[in-house]
């Protein structure tokens, strides 16, 4: 079942931040948004994980969809480890010798039961992804997950967020071509999908 | 470690140099009346240590005190919580709140007198006062829960419980700490003061009025000795409580966030 966006506007005062996009994006692909900064990535995100209301428009096949999402901040309570923050979004079916392992596949092992406050911005980052990955969800927001990852760490993401999104809707933002190549994703832009 | 025993060091030596200048204050007004230097005082002490009677108003007075604490903290964290959530019980308990902070403690202590007599006045003194700190800061600790967590709470769908554990606690906790450090040591002000007016049997308050009675200021300033310290014990005890409800790291000061 795929997701429509129909003519979605939404302003700040008088700053018309979307211009009515409409996007058809259909399960089990994998779509990139690469906008300049600016330009309203953020805000459409936001308006799909029901964050924004939008001014006009509409958003078909979005009822009953869970979301799971990498925010532009990390978002994580500093004071647990990265493994407690997982495990307090993480599926049920998860147990924390799962969600252990999984985090050892992106992050140091003595890390995983740090407080998130003693890493790294590149392994907070890591932290917030698996996070999200972990999580139940039908549809997944990423926005500019690869922040703060050098070359090699975001290869490793890339191809851990392949096979854990395998057969579901992803959508996320970035601002390399090289990420939606390996990715393999379906490369959309802002102005393109403006009416 | 060296600077934390130079530390150490320094504060024993600021509290010999003040205990210092008192004696040279007591000898100067040779008067044990208006002022006994601090070897009397701990004479004093010393002679009301073995007798029964000082600990059965220890145990009467502390027991009281950190009752009334203690059920004014529940009651201001229940109604905090419930205040954040249902803004008109907010706006409904915000007057009863300033009166309750305005009022002065002996017109409380008075009106409670003529209402509860004295048997138990010092724990509904103690929670009077105890009641409006708690709720305020209850209300500010669960205000500065930090917004963006809580949308990523939205968003992956998290329980009640687990937003209550890992975003909201963290946030109050700071602001419940430094509340209960005035109000703890307030408690202990406004029950004593509740006591030596009306003088309940087996108190620290009645053993600070028959002071005063009898012109015994050594007794007055060893029971005043004894207040400031089983004040600061159960300060030191809750904190410790409170600390223990996040993990390390995870209480800053309010206004960090």
């Amino acid at each position: 079942m795929s997701l429509e966006i129909c003519n979605l506007r939404k302003s700040f005062g008088d700053l018309k931040v979307l211009k009515g996009i409409s996007l058809i994006l259909e399960e089990g692909k994998i779509y990139c948004l690469m906008s300049p900064s600016g330009s309203g990535k953020t805000t459409l995100f936001r308006i799909l994980l029901g964050l924004e209301q939008a001014d006009e428009g509409e958003i078909k096949g979005i009822q009953g969809k869970r979301f799971g999402a990498v925010f532009q901040e990390d978002r994580l309570c500093e004071a647990y480890s990265p493994l407690d923050n997982v495990m307090m979004t993480a599926d049920r079916c998860v147990t924390r010798k799962e969600a252990q392992r999984e985090l050892c596949r992106l992050l140091p092992k003595e890390s995983v039961t740090r407080p998130v406050y003693t890493l790294s911005g590149g392994m907070k980052r890591r932290t917030a992804i698996c996070r999200a990955l972990l999580a139940s969800w039908d549809i997944l927001i990423m926005d500019e997950p690869f922040t703060g990852l050098d070359d090699g760490t975001r290869q490793e993401v890339i191809h851990y967020i392949h096979e854990k999104t395998a057969g579901k809707l992803v959508l996320l933002s970035t601002h390399q071509m090289e990420d939606v190549e390996a990715l393999g994703a379906k490369l959309i832009t802002l102005q393109e999908s403006s009416q | 470690m060296k600077k934390n025993s130079a530390g150490t060091w320094r504060k024993v030596l600021i509290i010999c140099l003040w205990i210092m200048v008192w004696q040279l204050a007591s000898a100067a007004v040779d008067n044990p009346i208006i002022i006994v230097g601090p070897w009397e005082a701990v004479k004093a002490l010393g002679s009301l240590i073995p007798s029964l009677e000082f600990w059965q108003s220890i145990i009467s007075s502390f027991g009281k005190i950190s009752a009334g604490f203690l059920m004014a903290f529940a009651a201001g964290l229940a109604l905090g919580s419930a205040g954040y959530c249902f803004p008109v019980l907010r706006e409904l308990l915000e007057p009863v709140m300033t009166l309750l902070k305005s009022i002065p403690v002996a017109s409380f202590v008075i009106l409670a007198l003529i209402w509860a007599g004295s048997k138990n006045l010092s724990i509904l003194i103690a929670g009077l006062v105890v009641l409006p700190m708690i709720y305020v800061n209850t209300l500010a600790g669960l205000n500065s829960a930090d917004k963006k967590l809580l949308e990523m709470a939205g968003v992956f769908s998290m329980t009640l419980w687990k937003k209550v554990r890992y975003i909201y606690v963290p946030a109050l906790i700071p602001y419940l700490m430094s509340s209960c450090k005035i109000a703890l040591g307030m408690s202990w002000k406004s029950g004593v003061a509740a006591e030596v007016i009306g003088v309940p049997d087996h108190s620290i308050g009645e053993k600070l009025y028959m002071s005063k009675i009898y012109l015994n200021t050594a007794d007055l300033f060893a029971w005043t000795f004894v207040i400031i310290v089983i004040s600061a014990l159960f300060e030191r005890m809750v904190l410790k409580l409170l600390s223990c409800l996040v993990p390390k790291g995870g209480a800053h000061e309010p206004g960090d966030m």
